[in-house]
């Protein structure tokens, strides 16, 4: 039905939902999501795969559901990652331009690139993005692309992000499983960012933060280039956790409460009580609603602070605001809550220029998902900047 | 002054220093970094002072002026991680500590915060410099994150107390200098990057104030920078030689940990850059480089200087001290003013008038405390009996801190088994609310 090159699938293992995207890419670049599948993720703590038979069972449904509401057959995807593990970092690379003119060459630009991955990694971590930021020639600063500029030295701005590879692998051994392949490895903060930012933000500055269940990761753009990225192994299960133990209730209740009752601002409307029905080994209860709102919008508030810790005086740099993702952007009132932490205009976000069904692309949650699937079409669109002709030879031989 | 067993113990140096510019390393961290300032050759007119508890560590140290502390408390074996008997160690040493710091004009307070002589000790150090009429800069690193709560709470106080009795501390938090190293560098590595790191901006401060300028930079810049502001405030100093030494030197200087990737230069509120060149440096070399500096400073008021030195033939130095507003590491605690002592009093309501003929306006987020009331007159008896009482309170706090360990033991719920969430010395799987003891009723 569809030429197959033009299928990307963006799949996330999340400590909640294990779930796929699929889109559709049109010849002028267009992207269309077609269709969502999603399972309960059983066998995943804190955004790392505890359980990796379950996983795969789990993406096994995911995939399904996809498949049958995109209607197409999915052969291969493009896995998110996350973890405590995962860091972000700027790093520069210098490379000396020895042509007799002086003319920066694509090859020039490519080695100071290279020279800017050469990092001194923990030894068990790999590399999973290298991008871009801008490249400065002699001092000549923010050139967008030197090739074809005239100096003696061109340095290049990138930012890596890189992960322990053996936990990494074990994602991808879960998708291999399925006799699925594994196209590329996304980091999902830059994933939800691609999914919900626009041009235009991008340049002004702004904060994306994906409000897990098992982690909370955010990105930083200003001036249209990825400057930060960071993640931290807190998330919406640490809210619930914190409720079944602040009010004793069991852990499924205290999920069900939050989702019903819960707000990110202790004050405000609502208060009252109320009841959790008997279970086996526990009796009726009435509960505060004071109570449950202060234990989660602690740790809400929490979550925020170490974000603006983290991200340091370039929060100042963001002047589009900051953007909630992800199952904890639903949140009750978690906007007013996060004006006050980030003194920034504050929005949750959804997947812009995108189309398909509304219902898919409306809510916070599947911006993962789609912003996974959208990395994969532009990876489609422009070769891989290494690939030259020998490696495209290469990969032609390969098929 | 008063008389004091300190001043009579023999390792007590019977000269007093005479320069205008003094490092004082006070407790074993900032012995460390003065050594490493002593092994690279001594800098002309500074004088070099260490400040310890433990007798021994400091007679190692290999400085000229030493004042040892505590010789009736803890008896020249270290204050033992306590902060409060290395406060009242050097509370009892006061005669010797002002003999040291008697004529100086800047002061810099060499410390490791978090454990007890520094912690202690360095704000004592601080307040009688700078009543003795120095303008007192404290440099201070911060414990790792794996030393411990008790540490970063130690450290957290110290800092308080240290901002409040000097002109501007400097903050070396340890954590990020591991941040920006290698991951596979060696414990010595890391300690030697921090002491460095400190070590290279008292270094260039002290060319700042000392070489002749063309565009001079001196002493009341600095003042007028830093006096009264009691924000964190970033040096940084960076060397290069060679034909790229005008781009390399800022490139260098940017890499400072401390400017975190320029972010603390753009939000910098007053930006003082000196160079420091070679007499066969092209100005136009100089300018390029100062230039570039001012363009990673967006909102703050440059002053700028350069001089020139004969022996940096063909290098290119820049130093560069950075006021940054309301944006310390670390939450300011609020100091009610109490008692206000008239001379700083007057430093402060001066510090307006001198800040805005420069042009540099009110910091902003200034924590309004950071008056220290002087200790009263004791006589030698009183202040034996303070030692020793502060020395009970200290033994009944740590009791206290056992207590409060014990208590900490919490459920972790659905997290019991997964890795632990360790961020900045915390647990986060332990719920929050438990954490910050909110109460629930």
């Amino acid at each position: 039905m569809f030429d197959p090159s033009t299928i990307v699938v963006g799949l996330e293992i999340g400590t909640s939902k294990v779930c796929a995207a699929v889109g559709e890419v049109a010849p002028n670049g267009a992207f269309t999501v077609l269709g969502l599948g999603q399972a309960r993720s059983r066998g995943v703590r804190k955004g790392e795969i505890t359980d990796p038979q379950k996983v795969s069972e789990d993406i096994r449904h995911a995939i399904a559901e996809a498949e049958q509401m995109a209607d197409v057959e999915i052969r291969s995807v493009f896995l998110g990652a996350t973890g405590a593990h995962m860091r972000g970092f700027n790093n520069r690379g210098i490379q000396p331009v020895v042509s007799a003119d002086r003319e920066i060459m694509m090859e020039d630009v490519e080695d100071a690139v290279r020279n800017a991955k050469a990092v001194n990694l923990p030894h068990d971590h790999s590399v999973i993005h290298t991008i871009r930021q801008d490249f400065s020639v002699d001092d000549h600063d923010g050139v967008e692309n030197p090739v074809g500029m005239v100096g003696a030295r061109v340095v290049a701005r990138v930012h890596v992000v890189h992960g322990q590879g053996n936990r990494l692998q074990t994602g991808i051994r879960a998708v291999q499983a399925l006799q699925l392949s594994v196209e590329s490895v996304v980091f999902n903060g830059l994933a939800s960012a691609l999914a919900v930012l626009n041009k235009q933000q991008k340049e002004m500055g702004a904060l994306v933060i994906d409000l897990g269940a098992g982690a909370t990761e955010f990105v930083v753009y200003f001036d249209s280039v990825l400057r930060h990225s960071g993640v931290i192994a807190v998330g919406g299960d640490h809210a619930s956790n914190d409720i079944a133990i602040g009010l004793k209730i069991p852990l499924g209740r205290a999920e069900q409460l939050k989702i019903e009752s819960g707000s990110a601002e202790d004050s405000g409307e609502g208060e009252g009580y109320v009841a959790v029905p008997a279970e086996v080994g526990h009796s009726e209860r009435t509960i505060h609603l004071g109570h449950l709102r202060r234990i989660q919008a602690a740790r809400l508030e929490e979550t925020f602070e170490l974000v603006v810790r983290d991200v340091g005086p370039m929060l100042n740099l963001c002047r589009a605001g900051v953007f909630l993702t992800g199952g904890g952007a639903r949140t009750r009132q978690v906007v007013s809550l996060a004006q006050r932490v980030f003194k920034l205009p504050v929005t949750v976000a959804r997947a812009q220029d995108v189309s398909g069904s509304m219902e898919a692309i409306d809510h916070p949650e599947f911006a993962t998902p789609i912003g996974i699937a959208r990395f994969g079409a532009m990876q489609l669109r422009k070769p891989s900047p290494r690939s030259g002709w020998r490696s495209a030879l290469g990969t032609l031989f390969r098929r | 002054m008063n008389e004091n067993p300190c001043e009579t113990v023999d390792i007590a140096a019977a000269e007093t220093p005479q320069h205008d510019f003094r490092v004082v390393a006070v407790g074993r961290a900032g012995i460390h970094a003065l050594g490493q300032f002593a092994g690279e050759g001594a800098l002309y007119g500074v004088d070099l002072i260490a400040v310890h508890t433990d007798t021994a560590a400091l007679l190692g140290s290999g400085v000229r002026f030493r004042v040892p502390l505590g010789a009736s408390g803890p008896r020249g074996l270290g204050a033992g991680g306590d902060p409060s008997l290395g406060e009242a160690a050097a509370e009892a040493a006061l005669g010797a500590l002002k003999s040291m710091v008697a004529g100086a004009r800047v002061v810099f307070v060499l410390t490791g915060l978090g454990a007890g002589t520094g912690t202690g000790a360095s704000p004592v150090v601080a307040r009688v410099a700078r009543e003795a009429g120095a303008l007192v800069l404290g440099v201070a690193t911060l414990p790792f994150d794996c030393e411990g709560r008790l540490r970063t709470g130690h450290a957290r106080a110290g800092m308080q107390a240290l901002k409040a009795a000097s002109d501007a501390v400097i903050m070396v938090p340890n954590q990020r200098v591991l941040e920006t190293l290698d991951s596979r560098a060696t414990a010595p590595e890391v300690f030697a990057a921090a002491n460095r790191l400190m070590v290279d901006g008292i270094r260039g401060l002290w060319q700042m104030l000392t070489r002749p300028g063309l565009i001079k930079l001196d002493f009341a810049n600095l003042e007028r920078l830093l006096r009264g502001r009691h924000t964190g405030s970033v040096f940084a100093a960076a060397e290069a030689r060679g034909n790229h030494r005008a781009r390399e030197v800022v490139e260098r200087l940017l890499e400072n940990p401390f400017l975190e990737r320029d972010s603390v230069l753009a939000s910098a509120e007053a930006v003082l850059i000196t160079a420091a060149a070679g007499p066969d440096i092209p100005f136009a070399e100089i300018e390029q480089a100062l230039a570039a500096v001012q363009r990673h400073c967006e909102q703050a008021q440059v002053v700028v200087g350069t001089s020139v030195d004969p022996a940096l033939a063909g290098r290119l130095m820049l130093t560069l001290v950075a006021a940054v507003g309301g944006s310390a590491p670390l939450p300011e605690a609020s100091a009610p003013a109490t008692a206000p002592d008239v001379s700083v009093g007057d430093r402060l309501s001066g510090s307006g008038g001198g800040i805005s003929d420069l042009g540099l306006g009110q910091s902003v987020g200034r924590s309004a405390g950071g008056l220290v009331p002087p200790p009263p007159e004791l006589t030698a008896g009183q202040r034996e009996q303070v030692a020793q009482r502060s020395g009970r309170s200290a033994a009944k706090r740590r009791k206290a801190v056992q207590s409060t360990f014990n208590f900490d033991v919490v459920s972790k719920g659905r997290f019991e088994k997964t890795e632990a969430t360790i961020l900045h010395g915390e647990d986060l799987d332990v719920p929050t609310f438990l954490r910050r003891r909110i109460a629930l009723n």
